[in-house]
């Protein structure tokens, strides 16, 4: 194959009716399908947790249908093309062990607190600044994540369909819109567990298909062992550029990846809509099985480019996914996978919107603005300020074409704050000492060191691991020294908020049973 | 600053083997198998309608682990 034919296709192929009929009937179903749960949507809690009646396995899809995104498809296919299979360490050594961390260390504390949101526990653990600060850093990373979604929306819609992007901006926010809005959390879980399947079968078609065209996994593989050796290695040199062992493995496997796992709304929300302690850990535990295989319908297809089309420029290592769409799928079966990737793009906007409409709701305007509204106010509010969160992202999309990737941007600016919440969250749940001068001084410092890293080398010029790295390390200095200055919490305040402290006294587990039954308010 | 980013960047782990490293992954991997090993029954059942062996949150969390060290002993 000319190894300079993927721009060319790119440019000329092009998705026929069937396969546009089959995008345009899943369009028309989902939102349907989403509108059903609207009746079952009377409270905040409703909208915000879903009533916290979500089994284990409907928490586990969705967790799964939120976390990968269409910048997952194109942007790892990518990163593998032009990196390797190290490109996977964000679904391995990224994933794994840090669900089993927060499956099995945070959520029960999450759960058993009854609260809406991880700054919401933070602020119970260490004091209202931490809660006010981890509300607006997540909030604004979330934000920035739906414009960076809105922008893989519109740049796959104008490469495969061939529409200008305002067109991939208003299906987008039409679709997540109609559904999101008026179900809630509820509803974007069901479409979730649907949109995962539709994402598995598209994806796993692809990368069978691209396999057979190379003569089997043998073939592939002996193809890659003999041009891009290097590509087959999870762990890179200390030199390698720009995912070195040190970075992946301490940088994402100890703190990035946990912070991603266990502190981030967006993927502990639906935890806390569990019926149950059990589903609500069961939930994020099994959600480590899917996600080890979704390399699989990401990672597998930027390398199959690679064996087959070799040329295609580094930087344009994002084109490698549609490349290999247009180039192996006949008509119909381009539409299921164009599917596929809607599917993922759209399960993990509708997510972040409620999340982002969670945070602000709860952490913001009902702490600081309207703290005595009735749940039919806060409802009404949560259903505007998703609305809201849709119209912003498509206005900050643009801003995501300053970056090298799509995949690195958002990377970039979760950086800048991940190190030191795990740092606090951690010392928080494992250490009884931490105080919440110790913890907003962490938090506070942590954040100071990701600023000066990224002043001092630029925000391209220094591999976001590092960042949360030295952050997290800088965070937990802070935190202990602080403390350590600080006179200690009483007891009273950290009960069932610290490990060793919840699973003792039948008083605090009684008390604490009534307080999630209570919704947490 | 060269000094500085070599320091940042962790160069100085650069005389570790790699095939260290990689056991070095798969221990830890382990680790946190046996960690989870070690939560108590009481606590890994706290919710749950039954007790039946599936539902042992223990058993997930090592089989999790375990694909993971085969995943990285393989390709690290």
């Amino acid at each position: 194959m000319d190894p300079n034919a993927a721009a060319e296709t790119a440019d000329t192929l092009a998705i026929h009716g069937i396969d546009l009929a089959i995008v345009l009937i899943y369009l028309a179903a989902l939102p349907a399908f989403g509108l059903y749960f609207r009746r079952y949507v009377k409270t905040g809690q409703d909208f915000f947790l879903a009533g916290r009646m979500l089994p284990w396995w409907i928490i586990s899809f969705s967790i799964i249908g939120s976390n990968v995104g269409a910048t997952d498809y194109v942007g790892g296919a990518g990163g593998a093309y032009r990196f390797g299979i190290v490109q996977a360490s964000f679904e391995w050594i990224g994933a794994a062990p840090a669900i089993v961390l927060s499956a099995l260390l945070f959520v029960p504390y999450y759960w058993k607190a009854g609260v809406y949101t991880v700054p919401e526990f933070l602020g119970r653990r260490y004091n209202e600044s931490v809660r006010g600060i981890q509300t607006i850093l997540w909030a604004l990373f979330l934000i920035f994540h739906i414009g960076l979604l809105f922008w893989a929306s519109a740049l796959m819609v104008e490469e495969y369909l061939g529409f200008p992007k305002v067109v991939g901006f208003a299906v987008t926010a039409i679709v997540v819109g109609i559904y999101t809005i008026t179900g809630g959390l509820a509803a974007i879980a069901m479409t979730d567990v649907v949109q995962l399947l539709i994402m598995f079968v598209g994806g796993v078609f692809l990368t069978v298909l691209g396999l057979w065209h190379l003569g089997g996994p043998s073939g592939f593989i002996e193809t890659l062992q003999s041009h891009h050796q290097s590509h087959l290695h999870l762990l890179q040199p200390v030199d390698a550029e720009p995912y070195p062992w040190p970075a992946v493995v301490l940088g994402l496997g100890f703190v990035a990846a946990p912070a991603w796992w266990c502190c981030n709304q967006a993927m502990v929300q639906r935890v806390l809509g569990a019926r149950s302690e059990w589903d609500a850990k069961a939930g994020m535990l099994f959600a480590a099985f899917p996600k080890m295989l979704i390399p699989i319908m990401t990672v597998v297809p930027g390398l199959m480019a690679l064996a087959m089309a070799p040329g295609i420029p580094p930087e344009e290592g994002d084109t490698a996914y549609p490349w290999l769409i247009k180039t192996l799928l006949p008509t119909g079966l381009a539409g299921l996978v164009f599917a596929a990737i809607l599917a993922a793009l759209l399960s993990s906007v509708d997510s972040i919107l409620n999340s982002t409409s969670t945070l602000l709701t709860k952490d913001l305007y009902q702490k600081y603005l309207v703290p005595d509204g009735s749940d039919r106010h806060y409802l009404a509010v949560g259903r505007v300020i998703t609305a809201a969160g849709i119209v912003v992202g498509i206005i900050i999309a643009p801003l995501i074409a300053h970056f090298r990737g799509i995949f690195v941007a958002g990377a970039t600016m979760l950086a800048f704050f991940q190190g030191p919440t795990f740092a606090i969250a951690i010392l928080g749940i494992y250490w009884r000492r931490a105080t919440g001068w110790g913890g907003l001084a962490g938090l506070l410092g942590g954040v100071g060191i990701s600023s000066a890293l990224f002043g001092i080398f630029g925000l391209e010029g220094i591999a976001f691991f590092y960042v949360a790295w030295w952050s997290f390390l800088g965070s937990l200095a802070f935190t202990v020294v602080v403390s350590l200055l600080t006179p200690p919490e009483p007891v009273e305040k950290l009960e069932g908020l610290v490990y060793g402290l919840v699973m003792k006294d039948p008083e605090i587990q009684d008390r604490l049973a009534q307080r999630s039954r209570g919704g947490g308010e | 600053m060269e000094t500085l980013e070599y320091i940042i960047e962790l160069r100085w782990l650069e005389a570790l083997p790699l095939s260290w490293v990689k056991y070095a992954v798969a221990i830890l991997f382990v680790a946190l198998a046996a960690w989870a090993q070690l939560r108590k029954s009481d606590f890994i059942f706290e919710g749950a309608p039954t007790r039946r062996r599936w539902r042992d949150l223990r058993l997930w969390a090592l089989a999790a682990m375990a694909a993971q060290v085969v995943i990285y002993v393989l390709l690290g």
